[in-house]
């Protein structure tokens, strides 16, 4: 089977008239498992959970992949999945920590920031600002400046007008500074 | 302050992806074909199957002869 001269929407085709897994879907599991890897790791911020969301992506995939009209870009398709798989799974963690450690929270939202590390920012740490923000906002600010998606990528992802895209990336941004200015104040 | 953060964001290490990857992925999509083609059994399967037996069990009982009874055998007569 000639896969790297077909394209994804060909492939996609393809493992749409496959019975199980089969050579189309595996070579497409395979040019995109790379770069869901990374934006689940990104959106979820844990390992484990990222290989979770991640194989749920592909689950998800061959499960509608019948459903794939090739209107879009099939990349388009697969991070479009990715990105609501990772919501969810976002969703359904922070119901069941809140669940289970209510009080361990609110000790951790009582400091501050970390010591040291990676992802701390100038004495507070990223990532507890940007989980401040709607989880729309902090996936569209960590696929646009950690993933280096388009504009017209993100717009077409998340259902929205280029222009509505980069209005709401620009606030969230505002409100990401505006959380910054308040932590360290 | 703007450049900064995306920087933190772009140097950001992210791990490579797991070497187990691939047949987790493979094994969760035959717990779902597993589950698809049990639930198609029970759903379409199990009642065609049961609607075949009972047609099948009509017709025996549709084109069978009745069932004959046994007279009592009458004594003498055929003897000479």
């Amino acid at each position: 089977m000639d896969d790297a001269l077909q394209t994804d929407e060909e492939l996609a085709l393809a493992a749409a008239r496959e019975g199980s897994d089969g050579l189309a879907f595996r070579e497409l599991m395979g040019r995109y498992r790379e770069r869901v890897w990374r934006t689940c790791y990104r959106l979820m911020s844990d390992a484990h959970d990222a290989q979770d969301a991640a194989q749920d992506v592909f689950v998800r995939l061959f499960v509608a992949r019948k459903q794939f009209e090739g209107r879009s870009k099939y990349s388009t398709w697969v991070f479009g999945v990715a990105l609501r798989t990772c919501l969810t799974h976002r969703r359904s963690r922070g119901r069941r920590q809140r669940r289970v450690r209510l009080v361990e929270q609110e000790a951790i939202e009582a400091v501050p920031a970390k010591a040291t590390g990676a992802d701390n920012y100038q004495g507070v740490d990223l990532d507890h600002l940007l989980a401040k923000l709607s989880e729309e906002d902090r996936a569209l600010l960590i696929m646009k400046y950690a993933e280096g998606y388009s504009y017209d990528e993100l717009a077409e992802v998340f259902l929205m007008s280029v222009s509505a895209c980069k209005m709401r990336i620009s606030r969230a941004r505002q409100r990401l500074k505006q959380q910054h200015s308040e932590a360290v104040a | 302050m703007n450049a900064d953060w995306r920087h933190q964001l772009q140097d950001a290490e992210v791990p490579p992806v797991p070497e187990t990857f691939d047949q987790g992925v493979h094994a969760r999509v035959n717990h779902f074909l597993l589950a698809l083609h049990l639930a198609e059994f029970a759903v379409r399967g199990l009642p065609a199957a049961a609607w075949e037996l009972f047609r099948a069990t009509a017709d025996v009982a549709h084109t069978s002869p009745p069932r004959r009874r046994s007279r009592p055998p009458q004594g003498g007569n055929d003897i000479a």
